[in-house]
């Protein structure tokens, strides 16, 4: 049973959706006052800066705290599982303390200390392990820990719906088949069936209730499940094999999952599995001739860059032809300003991405001595021929 | 309820019109659906290999094929890309303009790349400048910096900071902590060069869209170089003073311009120094080391608490 109302969750999307409508200019001002007024939750938000800075100060004082009572009472080995699982619960209980007296919503404290408890959780539960079964192999103990995490957070999940927790949950289960000693193909398998079956069940759920609460949530959880699936199953990035009638399927499945994802996603028009899905099959392409074992070119990036810049501009080509620059409902314009701070991010960002090494140099004798630092920028001006 | 009923909620009661909830349901029923952000995804992936691509055939080649086979292909490449640009764009304003196509930006951000692939190359084989090779970053730079500001393009902006620091030595991607003594005067230098240039230009009106690209990277820049001065012993306590002043200084303006991401640097930063001299020498498993911990993140929290209900209550 979640903390929070169903109604105020929908509210809290929708004020969000306004506010882009707002700054899209599909709204005036005075709209967007009187919808958010029809909108209001007793709820205490904030910024998503001061969330994160809430969050992992939090995160910092749970830590030196639990740290302090361990080092002030000299506990042992022994003591420190109980400590653990009490810690667990004075976190978990100060969480939901938080919530129902101050209202907070995603502030950042509240989401600290439900983590930290997963967290203590998972380590109570190893050191529970090794204590009772100290002859059992090292996988054991991680069995325990994923298995304590994987439930925690989905009880957390439940309750905060903290869409990360769903996703930590999901990682951590994904993760236990690798601790049985499985041959490749029967481990692999496991995690697919898992990722596989997490996907149909979100898919379902997202389809149901679109974009609105909590089809937002399973978006992510079913963009998750996909990459899952795609990482655990293309063994050119995720493992070491070669050859093998296992190996070859996985080659045919790296190519068919993120066409039949993409299919689902145009015709759905899901962004979140749309963006996963592209980026699968571009993974795909790249790593076919490893796949197959041939040896890459210098001139391969060339042609992928052109092949990718000729299909975007192909698209747009074709949607803008048409009276309204649309086709089936896709149109390459910029409806909503959150594309628009998307790029501007993104471009921020290239900064410290900007290609440099490998391509070229002129900067192999840096003039100013002691730097140990090196160049960024020039356009990619610092490896050599 | 889902957003649509919302909506024919508020168009029944008034607050929005016919037209606007037709706009809007069009886009919430996803009848009309932009793939914008996605094609300029592609694109960007599609120059980076393309020029990482050239790059690598270069390297592999340039035996085979020659300089003046390479130069030249280079130039042509390089003519090509800027006679687009300069022949399709639209007049310079010094507000946002938009791109007149899709592909604008990147046959830009493609014609950039190919000025620090030519120069690369040149100097690399015939060492034009000697020991003043850098001064290709410094030219590169100003170049790029015309251009971003001629067209209204980002990226570019962000090659031409990042090729300046090039020039001042800086690494934008590189761990702080390994700043060099020597380094530091010029992490700190680029970093109010930087924020200089951004706030003059955002004074005169030019491009103010671009400001906060230039305060991003300043501030992180001149935080990073603080902090090493900071963790580095040798150092004078100049450093430390600098890191409060400006940690104290990207708080206020922060909060005062609503730029909460300034507020961010300012208390992380200023936090990781002042935990520095602290902690400096105590063992972190000691009471009194763990002791801090906790009343400073207290501390913490309770100002960001405070800030976050004065101020940051919009998500």
């Amino acid at each position: 049973m979640s903390c929070y109302a169903t109604v105020d969750e929908e509210k809290i999307r929708t004020q969000a959706r306004v506010r882009e409508w707002a700054r899209s200019g599909f709204l005036d001002e005075a709209q967007a006052r009187r919808i958010n007024e029809d909108l209001r939750v007793d709820l205490r938000r904030t910024n998503p800066f001061l969330r994160a800075v809430l969050f992992l100060f939090t995160v910092l004082i749970t830590g030196a705290s639990i740290g302090l009572f361990i080092v002030t009472f000299h506990l042992d080995d022994n003591s420190l599982r109980p400590t653990c699982f009490i810690s667990a619960a004075i976190c978990y209980a100060l969480a939901e303390y938080v919530v129902r007296r101050f209202r907070v919503y995603r502030f950042g404290v509240e989401e600290a200390l439900a983590a930290c408890a997963v967290v203590l959780l998972s380590v109570g539960a190893v050191a529970v392990t090794e204590r009772i079964g100290s002859g059992w192999t090292l996988e054991v103990t991680f069995i325990a820990g994923l298995t304590a995490a994987a439930i925690g957070a989905a009880c957390v999940y439940w309750r905060f719906g903290y869409v990360y927790a769903a996703i930590a949950c999901i990682i951590c289960l994904a993760a236990l088949p690798f601790q049985f000693r499985l041959s490749l193909p029967a481990e692999r398998t496991a995690v697919a069936v898992l990722f596989l079956v997490t996907f149909v069940i979100a898919r379902s759920r997202r389809r149901l209730y679109g974009e609105d609460f909590p089809g937002d949530d399973h978006g992510w959880i079913q963009v998750v499940a996909l990459a899952g699936l795609y990482l655990d199953l293309n063994l050119r990035i995720t493992a070491s094999a070669t050859s093998g009638r296992f190996y070859w399927i996985t080659y045919a499945v790296v190519w068919i999952v993120p066409v039949i994802a993409l299919v689902m996603a145009l015709r759905d028009r899901d962004r979140p599995l749309l963006d996963m899905s592209i980026a699968a099959v571009l993974v795909t392409v790249l790593t076919n001739k490893s796949y197959l074992g041939l040896s890459q070119q210098p001139w391969d990036p060339i042609v992928f860059g052109i092949v990718l810049c000729s299909v975007a501009i192909m698209i747009r080509r074709w949607l803008s032809i048409s009276p309204d620059g649309e086709r089936y409902g896709f149109t390459s314009m910029r409806l909503l300003t959150a594309d628009r701070r998307l790029l501007t991010m993104m471009g921020t960002a290239t900064v410290v991405l900007q290609p440099g090494p490998g391509i070229a140099s002129h900067a192999a004798h840096p003039p100013k001595p002691d730097f140990q630092g090196g160049r960024s920028g020039g356009a990619g001006a610092s490896g050599s021929f | 309820m889902t957003t649509l009923a919302r909506l024919e909620q508020w168009k029944d009661n008034g607050i929005i019109t016919g037209e606007q909830f037709d706009a809007i349901s069009r886009i919430v029923r996803r009848d009309r659906f932009s793939i914008f952000f996605e094609l300029n995804g592609l694109l960007y992936i599609g120059v980076l290999s393309l020029i990482g691509g050239i790059g690598w055939v270069i390297e592999t080649y340039f035996v085979n094929v020659g300089d003046a086979a390479i130069i030249s292909s280079l130039a042509l490449l390089l003519f090509l890309s800027f006679y687009y640009c300069f022949t399709r764009s639209r007049p310079y304003s010094a507000e946002l303009v938009e791109s007149p196509n899709l592909a604008f930006d990147y046959v830009l951000y493609a014609g950039c790349l190919l000025v620090g692939l030519e120069i690369a190359y040149i100097e690399n084989r015939f060492h034009l400048l000697g020991d003043s090779s850098d001064l290709y970053l410094l030219g590169s730079a100003l170049l790029f910096f015309g251009l971003a500001y001629r067209f209204d393009n980002r990226l570019v902006l962000s090659l031409a900071l990042s090729s300046l620091a090039g020039w001042f030595g800086v690494r934008l991607s590189q761990s702080p902590l390994r700043y060099g003594g020597s380094l530091r005067p010029y992490a700190i230098t680029y970093g109010i060069l930087v924020a200089g240039l951004g706030g003059l230009l955002h004074t005169a009106g030019i491009k103010k869209h671009f400001t906060e690209t230039y305060l991003h990277i300043a501030a992180n820049v001149t935080f990073l170089a603080l902090v090493s001065g900071v963790h580095d012993e040798n150092a004078t306590w100049l450093y430390f003073a600098a890191l409060l002043a400006f940690a104290a200084a990207a708080i206020v303006e922060g909060v005062q311009l609503r730029r909460f991401a300034f507020v961010v640097y300012g208390t992380v930063y200023g936090y990781i120094g002042i935990s520095m001299k602290v902690l400096n020498g105590t063992v972190i498993d000691s009471r009194l080391a763990l002791s801090y911990l906790i009343v400073s993140g207290v501390m913490v929290v309770c100002f960001m608490i405070f800030v976050a209900r004065l101020f940051g209550r919009e998500e």
